[in-house]
């Protein structure tokens, strides 16, 4: 008897303890979700590349896919599917019944229409035209087939065209009768597209606010979205914790994702990240020389830096490529790098480095010598100012310079640099823009120039299948860092901070999706 | 009266041309670009960031871009910002109602504070009360914004949860709601401002109540409060006047850190994220509307004299 009981008392909790799991788990529809910004002043596409800008319009237009929140390839979005018939033709098959926001100045509350392969065009055109932050590369011609079907044809194979979160992802369809009757500017005030949710109400800077999209092709759960400007990073996560906001994203900040992990009512969420490394200048002397870019390498204990300062926040790199790009992620790089400061002291005297005025640091060629590695602000400074210490103990005058990010930026651009905090955000072709010497001038700060690397480059452009892709990307990769071009330190995850109330939310990459056919977020009670 | 009026806006013709010309040739040639951030974007499109390089004049020296400026200016086009594309008077005029909100605001809480305070030190000297008074003011005029800012929001806005952490709410703008926001940052901003006006009003009725006409006052039996507020105070205002003047530009400059901080969208934020991407236009255009309001503010302080001290005339 006492054993049946105990049974059927088991049993009942048991019961009632999968009912509330099975109810905690079951969407519920309604709720604001409040989203914390640095600054929204605009909503026309293209124009910059923040964040936050481009998060706030990936979820008014609709987007041909969007990028897994599992292994970072496109998924279906407002394309059912795609071909890629040849490598220098995509053939889009655009989802029927999809329609563009009705209620607003150019589509009256029931009157809006279907987004058909033309609208998809003249987006894609109007992107090639405006866009000074995003690239499609050399896209010959855009032209629909028929009603729901679009053909690019490409000047040279695009492998990056739909697997680069910075291309043809951020496309977004936006029908042409708006722009003719608001005008550039007039839309970029009050969009108008297809997207889960429809513009309500934006002030520059202080706040926008959308709403729910009844005529979506998926079902949506929030009611609307609202993006709260809080330009002070410190001051955005006392809102999260006040309860003023549920979200927080971009976040690269050490010492908040510590504190955050450890709250239970937090989840702390990581999506991708960046590339952080040393860049050498070897435009100028002594960094022309291998020899002398190989003994500071030496003498650099990356490991230690990295484990008292990013520990589980990150991934030790020994390339640029990330492990979360399908091509170029190559840990057998590690081979080529080795702590040997003794070796590296031994280098530097044989390239003339020596203490002549026993001042404790080392003169080059008999003149003083100072190391200043110029970065900006991040994690990194203090992984820097290790460096630094490593390097003054060896006998280098080492320091940092932590700098304005505009004023680092021209220093890189204009060449004003010797050793400098490289980054990038290690999309698809992060290494090609560090390191092409096309890009000089531009994103290869490093003024580098390799006839070699180039061309390995520029066929690895050509390749649309990824196995010959990768081949050729490592290859260049191995040659960049044998060279010591650049020392890969880590990979920085990128963190977004949501309260526990937040559910299927996934971190931005290449646009905020939180309406997918994979995540569908909802607020609980 | 209406001479003396011109003649102040004449000659605020060329000073306003000389801030012009400094900010541009700071701007010019202070360190970092807005091109060089555009360009060191790994996804940059090189050919549409040229295009805008030679659109907005960069290629030509900094002060044929000045002339351009100007001439553009004195149509009336303060020209586009480079990194919101969007034209600069449009944003201005979007964002100077909050800024002169704040100022109001801030400079409400500074005079509602200080004015009392410093006549009721003033009139009970060396009491508790007057060591009171100047510790508050110490405290106003020593404690830095950004440090007060914090300990406000962390008290108020996390830890009990009273006030909002943000400056303005983003939409449905109540009265009530909008008093709400304003007071963490109109108490932060004002704050300063209370400190100097309460040390400067204290001394004023001070020097005020040792004059001829307050023994006059008080030698036909008026009682001390008539004494206080009718005679003394009217006139130890005038100095206290001029300083609320002069503080208002240090009003709008502290508008950059409190707005930026609280979210505010104002001025003050608009022209830190124009400094951040060396948004030369905007940058401009954000100073220029600062000096102008300064301007302003001195020119109505110089006609509220008039109502203060019937003596003065400008003639």
């Amino acid at each position: 008897m006492r054993k049946t009981l105990v049974a059927i008392t088991l049993s009942i909790l048991l019961v009632a303890a999968l009912g509330m799991t099975a109810l905690g788990a079951t969407p519920i529809k309604g709720g604001t979700l409040r989203v914390a910004v640095t600054s929204i002043q605009q909503l026309g596409l293209y124009k910059s590349a923040s964040n936050d800008e481009n998060d706030a319009t990936s979820l008014i237009f609709d987007q041909l896919f969007v990028i897994s929140k599992n292994d970072f390839q496109p998924i279906p979005h407002l394309a059912e599917s795609w071909d890629n018939p040849d490598p220098l033709t995509w053939v889009f098959h655009i989802r029927k019944g999809t329609m563009f926001h009705d209620d607003n100045a150019v589509f009256p509350k029931g009157k809006s229409r279907e987004v058909v392969a033309d609208d998809v065009v003249y987006s894609i055109n109007r992107m090639i035209k405006l866009s000074t932050s995003f690239v499609l590369g050399p896209i010959k011609s855009v032209k629909a087939l028929d009603r729901y079907t679009v053909e690019i044809k490409t000047e040279t194979p695009q492998p990056f065209l739909v697997n680069d979160s910075n291309r043809l992802a951020r496309m977004s369809v936006v029908p042409k009768e708006a722009i003719d009757k608001l005008g550039e500017d007039g839309f970029a005030k009050t969009p108008i597209g297809s997207g889960p949710f429809k513009f309500k109400n934006f002030s520059p800077d202080s706040g926008l606010v959308i709403v729910r999209n009844d005529l979506y092709w998926l079902p949506i759960y929030l009611d609307a979205v609202e993006f709260v400007t809080i330009p002070d990073p410190a001051v955005q996560t006392l809102a999260l914790q006040s309860g003023e906001v549920h979200v927080v994203k971009h976040l690269f900040n050490l010492e908040v994702a510590q504190t955050f992990e450890k709250n239970k009512n937090f989840q702390l969420l990581s999506r991708g990240g960046s590339y952080r490394g040393l860049g050498f200048n070897v435009s100028v002397a002594p960094y022309d020389n291998f020899e002398v870019r190989d003994a500071i390498s030496k003498i650099l204990d990356i490991d230690a830096a990295f484990k008292a300062v990013i520990g589980s926040h990150g991934e030790r790199a020994y390339g640029q490529c990330p492990p979360w790009v399908p091509h170029g992620y190559d840990p057998s790089l590690k081979s080529i790098w080795s702590y040997d400061p003794a070796a590296g002291l031994k280098l530097l005297e044989k390239n003339g480095f020596k203490d002549v005025n026993n001042d404790g640091f080392l003169e080059w060629n008999g003149k003083p010598f100072k190391v200043e590695i110029k970065t900006l602000a991040g994690s990194q400074v203090k992984v820097l100012t290790i460096f630094a210490t490593q390097l003054r103990e060896k006998g280098l005058n080492a320091s940092v310079l932590q700098q304005d990010t505009a004023v680092w930026a021209d220093d890189l651009v204009q060449g004003n640099t010797g050793l400098f905090f490289d980054y990038s955000f290690a999309g698809t072709t992060g290494f090609h823009s560090l390191f092409h010497s096309s890009m000089i001038g531009k994103s290869n700060t490093h003024y580098y120039k390799n006839a070699e690397v180039d061309k390995l480059l520029d066929e690895a452009l050509t390749k649309t299948k990824f196995s010959e892709l990768s081949a050729l990307w490592k290859k260049a990769q191995k040659i960049v860092f044998e060279q010591r071009i650049g020392i890969p330190m880590y990979f920085e995850w990128s963190y977004t901070i949501a309260s526990t109330k937040v559910n299927d939310l996934v971190p931005p990459w290449g646009g905020f999706n939180l309406v997918t056919i994979e995540n569908n977020v909802w607020l609980s009670k | 009266m209406s001479k003396y009026l011109i003649r102040r806006i004449l000659i605020t013709i060329p000073v306003l041309f000389g801030i012009t010309f400094i900010v541009f040739a700071m701007v010019s040639f202070a360190p970092g670009s807005a091109i060089s951030l555009m360009l060191s974007n790994e996804n940059v499109n090189v050919e549409n960031v040229d295009k805008l390089r030679n659109e907005l004049g960069f290629d030509l020296p900094w002060y044929e871009q000045y002339f351009r400026y100007m001439g553009k200016l004195l149509r009336g086009d303060m020209g586009r910002s480079i990194q919101y594309n969007r034209p600069v008077g449009e944003m201005i005029r979007e964002k100077i109602g909050n800024t002169i909100i704040l100022a109001m605001s801030s400079m409400l809480v500074a005079v509602v504070i200080a004015i009392p305070l410093g006549v009721i030190a003033a009139a009970k000297r060396r009491s508790v009360f007057d060591y009171l008074a100047t510790g508050v003011a110490l405290v106003g005029v020593s404690v830095p914004g950004f440090y007060l800012s914090l300990i406000l929001i962390i008290v108020f806005g996390l830890k009990l949860g009273w006030l909002p952490i943000r400056g303005l709410p983003s939409y449905d703008v109540t009265f009530v709601k909008l008093v709400r926001h304003l007071t963490l940052p109109s108490i932060t901003l004002g704050s300063m401002l209370a400190g100097v006006l309460t040390r400067l009003t204290r001394a004023s009725v001070i020097e005020a109540m040792s004059q001829d006409y307050v023994r006059t006052a008080r030698s036909k039996g008026l009682v001390e409060y008539k004494v206080l507020f009718k005679h003394a105070l009217r006139n130890a205002l005038l100095p206290v006047l001029t300083t609320i003047g002069m503080q208002f530009g240090s009003l709008l400059g502290g508008a950059v850190i409190i707005e930026t901080i609280f979210s505010l969208p104002g001025l003050g934020m608009l022209s830190m994220n124009a400094v951040k991407f060396r948004d030369i236009p905007l940058i401009q255009g954000t100073v220029l509307v600062f000096a102008v309001s300064f301007v302003l503010v001195m020119l109505v302080v110089d006609m509220l004299y008039v109502l203060v001290d019937p003596r003065i005339r400008y003639e």
